[in-house]
């Protein structure tokens, strides 16, 4: 027993997976449809081989090297469990409107994650984003309202580097965000319905800024929105929604009608009122909740390997005088 | 034209004024002290003055577009070039057994200077996601890193070269013993740095971009070089390589991580994937 392990604790296994290992990142990086789960036999083979080698090999356990082998194996093991917990997602929120946990997307979730991020959980506030001439992407900010779990409410600006922190679900603004017109239906007879209509990503879409909508109980109109001040891309430019000026154009059949905020429009099965101009925002969701202990456990890490660096014995008469008169003589 | 484009053709010229003064200096062993002390006297003194003017270039830029060098392949160039010239001449300052490498390092160093001559100059846009101290602790330590592992395959060019074509020019120059083992102290202080750099890299990318980790190219070869220069340190201790295979092993090493630094810019649009 004692020397299978000693024997799956040896180097040669150690440069193995080394080899593996980095075959297999080459390989997720050279075909974008390979699952970057290749890379988990080769880690899988390092972590029992290390978990082996601290065990039969003593000076692998003492000093400096001791740290870093046990700090690496934990990175391992905790980088793993952040895997089975993490969750990655994408959603869009509309000025004034709060997160709907439904409208997430996922694109990760990992087999022990229990999603936990609740309907209304903030309420989107207004966005700003500052352009450089070309239409190169500057910074990003928008205001949001958190609702802690005692039932209060937060006001916090993010965006950039500054991600939203809900439940321990960070949230990232991206590039995708655009206009949103708010607007109210009002079906004959009926009682009057307010919401956003999310107009396609801006300025990707620029030119393109127009959706078919059916509102309830009425017939399918084409909407498109006319912005006041078109896009100079020449110049430096701010994106702020609730700023612009802009017409919402209706399509109704044969029919077509210009209305700016507070103008409604007569259809034959209700009425239709453009309130205000408001935008959207997507974020990038990112949970997993072993990041705080990566990061302290790389550290004390490099720490381990420093302090070896720092006691290795460095080959007598090296000292830059002697090694000068050693080589002068 | 850029106003700091002369002072980097400038620059460009002590580099290569410098390598030029390292490759002509008489072999070691019929150079006497005096001879020697001279001609790394002037070497090094070429050599900080070519570091004067690419920091005064970049000083210069910098001031200009209002942001650091950190975005186009002539900006890392022109970065890197500086800090590998001062990382050189520190540890030759330090350690003047690091002085007889200069006939290898020097003309390393002056192919990063022709590529920068070549690269385009046109001014760049710094990111949002740049703003942010992280990027310079990840970049300097990257510096630090690529800094050392330069060094370290001076030695080992320098007995490859011993042992090769060039046997009496270096005839002079500290045994092989003393300067694998120097060398692979270096490497070892690579690796710490290099950690520090991916540490500090995913540190950035988590708040960049919301992950610390995505597999874009730069990540993927950064830790490429990292699992070859552990798999290297393990190996030399495992099969007890002769100074030579060593250095060879430090040559590949820093190969991989000059393509890493210097290439990926190639095959990717920027330094990361996330960066536009």
């Amino acid at each position: 027993m004692n020397r299978s392990v000693a024997l799956f604790g040896s180097t040669r296994v150690t440069l193995a997976g080394f080899v593996l290992l980095g075959a297999a990142v080459v390989a997720v990086e050279s075909w974008p449809g390979a699952p970057d789960s290749v890379a988990v036999v080769p880690l899988v083979l390092l972590a029992t081989n290390l978990a082996c080698a601290l065990a039969t090999r003593r000076r692998l356990r003492t000093g400096g090297l001791g740290v870093f082998h046990v700090a690496l194996l934990a990175l391992m093991v905790v980088a793993a469990g952040g895997r089975l917990t993490r969750f990655e997602g994408r959603v869009e929120v509309a000025e004034g409107g709060e997160l709907e946990a439904s409208a997430v997307d996922a694109s990760f979730r990992g087999p022990l994650h229990r999603f936990r991020l609740a309907d209304a959980a903030f309420a989107q506030g207004p966005l700003r984003v500052e352009y450089r001439a070309g239409l190169r992407r500057a910074h990003t900010t928008t205001v949001v309202r958190v609702r802690d779990d005692d039932g209060r409410t937060r006001t916090v600006a993010v965006g950039d580097d500054v991600a939203l922190v809900v439940n321990g679900y960070r949230l990232y603004t991206t590039h995708n965000k655009g206009f949103a017109p708010v607007v109210t239906w009002t079906p004959r007879g009926g009682a009057a319905q307010s919401g956003a209509l999310h107009l396609p990503s801006y300025p990707r879409f620029d030119g393109a800024q127009e959706l078919l909508w059916q509102p309830p109980g009425g017939s399918e109109l084409r909407v498109f929105l006319r912005l006041d001040q078109p896009l100079d891309e020449a110049r430096d430019w701010v994106l702020e929604p609730g700023a612009t000026s802009a017409a919402l154009v209706v399509h109704d059949g044969g029919r077509r009608a210009e209305l700016r905020p507070g103008e409604s429009l007569a259809l034959a099965e209700g009425t239709l009122r453009y309130e205000r101009l408001a935008g959207w925002m997507g974020y990038r969701i990112y949970y997993d909740p072993t990041l705080p202990a990566l990061f302290a456990i790389a550290l004390v890490a490099i720490a381990g390997l420093a302090w070896h660096l720092w006691r290795v014995p460095l080959a007598p008469r090296l000292a830059r005088g002697a090694a000068l008169a050693n080589e002068e003589a | 034209m850029a106003s700091e484009l002369p002072w980097i053709w400038l620059a460009i010229a002590l580099y290569a004024a410098a390598a030029a003064c390292a490759m002509a200096t008489r072999p070691l062993a019929a150079a006497g002290p005096g001879t020697r002390r001279r001609a790394d006297a002037a070497t090094f003194g070429l050599l900080g003055a070519g570091l004067a003017a690419l920091a005064w270039a970049l000083a210069t830029r910098w001031t200009r577009i209002g942001h650091g060098p950190f975005i186009s392949l002539y900006e890392v160039l022109a970065s890197s070039l500086w800090s590998l010239g001062l990382a050189y001449a520190i540890a030759g300052w330090r350690a003047p057994i690091v002085r007889r490498t200069a006939p290898v390092v020097l003309p390393m160093l002056l192919v990063l200077a022709g590529w920068l001559a070549v690269a385009n100059p046109a001014d760049t846009h710094l990111p949002p996601t740049y703003e942010t101290a992280v990027l310079w602790f990840h970049v300097l330590s990257g510096k630090v890193f690529l800094g050392c592992a330069l060094v370290a395959t001076g030695l080992a060019g320098l007995m490859l070269l011993r042992a090769g074509p060039c046997a009496r020019r270096f005839a002079g120059a500290p045994s092989d013993r003393v300067l694998d083992a120097l060398a692979w102290r270096l490497m070892l202080a690579a690796l710490v740095f290099e950690s520090l750099m991916l540490v500090a890299g995913a540190v950035w990318a988590q708040d960049a971009w919301g992950r610390y980790w995505a597999w874009d190219p730069l990540e993927v070869w950064s830790l490429v070089t990292w699992l070859a220069l552990s798999a290297a340190v393990h190996a030399r201790l495992t099969w007890r390589v002769t100074p030579r295979l060593g250095a060879w092993m430090i040559l590949g090493v820093f190969a991989l991580a000059f393509l890493t630094f210097f290439g990926v810019p190639f095959v990717s649009t920027a330094p990361h994937k996330g960066v536009l």
